[in-house]
């Protein structure tokens, strides 16, 4: 068995070929794998590494190699019949190599070092969502990456293209069927959004991995003239969680909207890193992340807005709330601007807080359990958020994950009356 | 004789160390409306809280009795599972709870087990339609935004719901214009069975001459200082409660003579 610690060319060729790589998907991965060999995993010192220590994780424990499942929902006829392509990497490599290699590792912007070459060079699993022109998908799209196996490593990489004018909702979903306690894993996901003149793209990303799954995301989105994004990260399994999410706003007119929940027990440790780069004038960005850490739990977040010269008259938004919920639970919020435009809004903000004993009352008094308060509470912190995703079934989706983690099951789909 | 629904006896607090109720004695049967009246700070709230369990007010003396069970130790959500309910004088605010999910949470709690959807929503559509109250209200956050009147329809609301025994209202009136005081009013007299018991505490004679005391109590220093008929609360409305800071300061003298 060849485990992270003992990686080698070998493995690389492995991966190729059990994905069935055209060739110049190999040569891609040879020089990641070239640059992966070259480069010193990031250690504390730097800047982004500063909060999550993964100096002292035995690399030795992650067997390379390994097969999981990647599901999928089916795409609507109408769709499909026009042109649009929902299905895996693997898949995709072997209907629509010229497609693919437009976008598969374009580009290769990285704040994840030496962890992005990793990826590059192993990727063995994903998927590949292209909306032509004009065309709207209106069922959201569902994928499933599912982790089963102690020990195991997965490497996906999700690439969602939407052409001009095009719209889709994509819920990518990270999540461990069954998985027994004590079993451990290692994920190291790309994900690469891109939105083209005008298109609308919805993306739901949710990590509900079990709790021993160190979880690594780094996610890129660019966006053309008059393009909407709305990305939501949704960060609740893992013993460790670190997510890197950008959206680049490359045209005037361009609009995204980053949202962020997580929820933490345990001693489940959160990194969120986020970026809302502004080239273009007149665009917009949006950005509001909630998390909530229990028991020893830990969340960190840092965002960074960056506005070039070229940025005039733009907008940007940054909102980081934490909630605590225990004594021994912390959250740092780090944000950060970088303005290099004169005529630009940008305004951010920050809070740390804790459950009102006067709302716990108040539920309690009510005949809810503490604990069912609590929760409630907690559900209610989130539920702004939640409500601007643009579909019920994710909406309750989401819910349902929440629920499942707090252990109580409180009934909180809409219903009318 | 039979035991009454809910007795107080020489219940004395504090919070944070002041002494705040300083032996308060009251015993209401099934069946009887009482009125709480007294001056700002005199410790009305302090009792309703008491009585519902709030961590912060420090029992130091006495004890709670609901329907035969001394209820004193019982954490708050014991005492509304027992039957016991407070409509706040400040309802707080549950941000990103809709009153639907809330009400059923309650509900749940308090029946041990899920209510079918269709049997919820029907009560819940006739108790918000007795309560002149729209649809639109239900999916709200708790208090969230709320005007005063609002709030205190909600409690009422809440109480509708889970039919307690033993009911405290807590300047249930305060706030509301003359349209949604009768409406609460009726809310009150609507549930109103003879199992049921209400404290009301209230500053006006107002909400009385709808909801119709059996008997009126007045508080003063965390003491109920006197106690009467109805008549009480109208001769208060007319004279204040100057005349009884006398009397009672009478009364107190007598008692250390
Ligand atoms: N949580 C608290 N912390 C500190 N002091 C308190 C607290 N609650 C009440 N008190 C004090 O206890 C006393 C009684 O207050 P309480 O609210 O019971 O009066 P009340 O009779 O309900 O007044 P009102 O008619 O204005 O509602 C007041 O002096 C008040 O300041
Ligand atoms: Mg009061």
């Amino acid at each position: 068995m060849t485990t992270i610690a003992d990686i080698s060319k070998d493995n690389v060729s492995k991966t190729a070929q059990t994905v069935g790589d055209p060739a110049w998907l190999k040569a891609n991965r040879d020089a990641a794998w070239e640059r992966y060999s070259a480069t010193p995993y990031p250690t504390r010192k730097e800047e982004l590494w500063k909060y999550t220590d993964l100096s002292r994780i035995n690399w030795g424990k992650y067997a390379v190699g390994t097969t999981e499942n990647v599901v999928l929902s089916t795409l609507e006829k109408d769709a499909a019949a026009r042109g649009a392509i929902f299905c895996t990497l693997a898949d995709a490599l072997k209907k629509h190599p010229e497609l693919v290699q437009k976008y598969l590792g374009r580009n290769t912007d990285t704040v994840n070092g030496k962890y992005a070459f990793e990826n590059l060079a192993f990727t063995d699993r994903g998927f590949f969502c292209f909306v032509p022109k004009g065309v709207k998908i209106t069922t959201p799209l569902h994928v499933e990456t599912q982790s089963t196996q102690d020990g195991a490593t997965l490497f996906p990489r999700t690439i969602v293209v939407l052409e001009e004018g095009a719209e889709a909702t994509v819920f990518d979903q990270f999540t461990s069927p069954n998985a027994k306690d004590g079993v451990i894993g290692y994920t190291n996901a790309r994900v690469e959004l891109y939105v083209g003149q005008s298109a609308r793209l919805h993306y739901l990303q949710m990590q509900n991995w079990h709790n021993g799954m160190l979880h690594l995301l780094e996610q890129h989105a660019e966006l053309e003239r008059d393009a909407y994004l709305s990305a939501t990260t949704i960060s609740l399994g893992g013993h460790i969680s670190k997510s890197t999410i950008a959206a680049i706003l490359k045209a005037p007119g361009a609009v995204s909207y980053l949202f962020g929940l997580g929820y933490g027990n345990d001693k489940q440790q959160f990194d969120h890193h986020t970026m809302q780069t502004h080239l273009a004038p007149n665009t917009t960005s949006d950005l509001l992340y909630k998390m909530a850490m229990n028991d020893r739990a830990r969340s960190t977040y840092t965002g960074i807005i960056t506005m070039t010269p070229d940025a005039q008259k733009a907008d940007a938004y940054q909102s980081n709330k934490n909630l605590l919920l225990s004594k021994t639970a912390r959250a740092n919020t780090v944000p950060q601007l970088e303005i290099l435009a004169n005529d630009v809004r940008c305004t951010h903000g920050a809070s740390v807080g804790t459950v009102e004993d006067e709302q716990l009352y108040y539920l309690e008094s009510r005949g809810l359990s503490r604990e069912v308060a609590r929760d409630m509470i907690v559900h209610g912190f989130f539920e702004d958020l939640i409500g601007k995703l643009p579909e019920e079934t994710l909406k309750n989706a989401v819910r349902k994950a929440v629920n499942d983690k707090l252990g109580t099951t409180i009934e909180l789909e809409d219903i009318a009356l | 004789m039979t035991q009454p629904l809910f007795k107080i006896e020489d219940l004395k607090v504090s919070i944070e160390g002041k002494q705040i109720l300083d032996g308060v004695n009251l015993t209401i049967n099934a069946g009887e409306i009482h009125a709480l009246m007294g001056r700002n700070g005199t410790g009305k709230s302090t009792l309703a809280n008491t009585l519902m369990g709030h961590p912060k007010y420090e029992i130091t003396g006495g004890k709670i009795w609901l329907a035969g069970q001394d209820i004193t130790e019982l954490e708050p959500e014991e005492r509304s599972i027992a039957g016991l309910f407070l409509a706040f004088q400040y309802p707080i605010a549950i941000p990103g709870v809709n009153v639907v999910n809330f009400l059923r949470a309650a509900l749940k709690a308090h029946r041990g087990g899920d209510m079918p959807i269709k049997d919820f929503r029907i009560l819940l559509k006739e108790q918000m339609n007795l309560l002149s109250m729209q649809q639109s209200f239900a999916s709200r956050y708790v208090n969230d935004g709320f005007s005063g009147g609002e709030k205190k329809r909600l409690e009422i609301l809440q109480m509708a719901m889970l039919n307690p025994k033993m009911v405290l209202l807590d300047e249930t009136d305060s706030g509301l214009d003359i349209d949604a005081l009768k409406v609460v009013a009726e809310g009150i007299n609507r549930t109103m069975t003879k199992d049921r018991g209400v404290l009301l505490v209230t500053h006006y004679q107002r909400i009385l001459d709808f909801v119709k005391p059996n008997f009126v109590h007045v508080m003063m220093n965390g003491k109920i200082v006197k106690s009467g008929g109805p008549e009480l609360a109208l001769e208060l409305e007319k004279q204040g409660y100057d005349w009884l800071g006398k009397e009672t300061k009478h009364e107190n003298q007598a008692t250390a003579n």
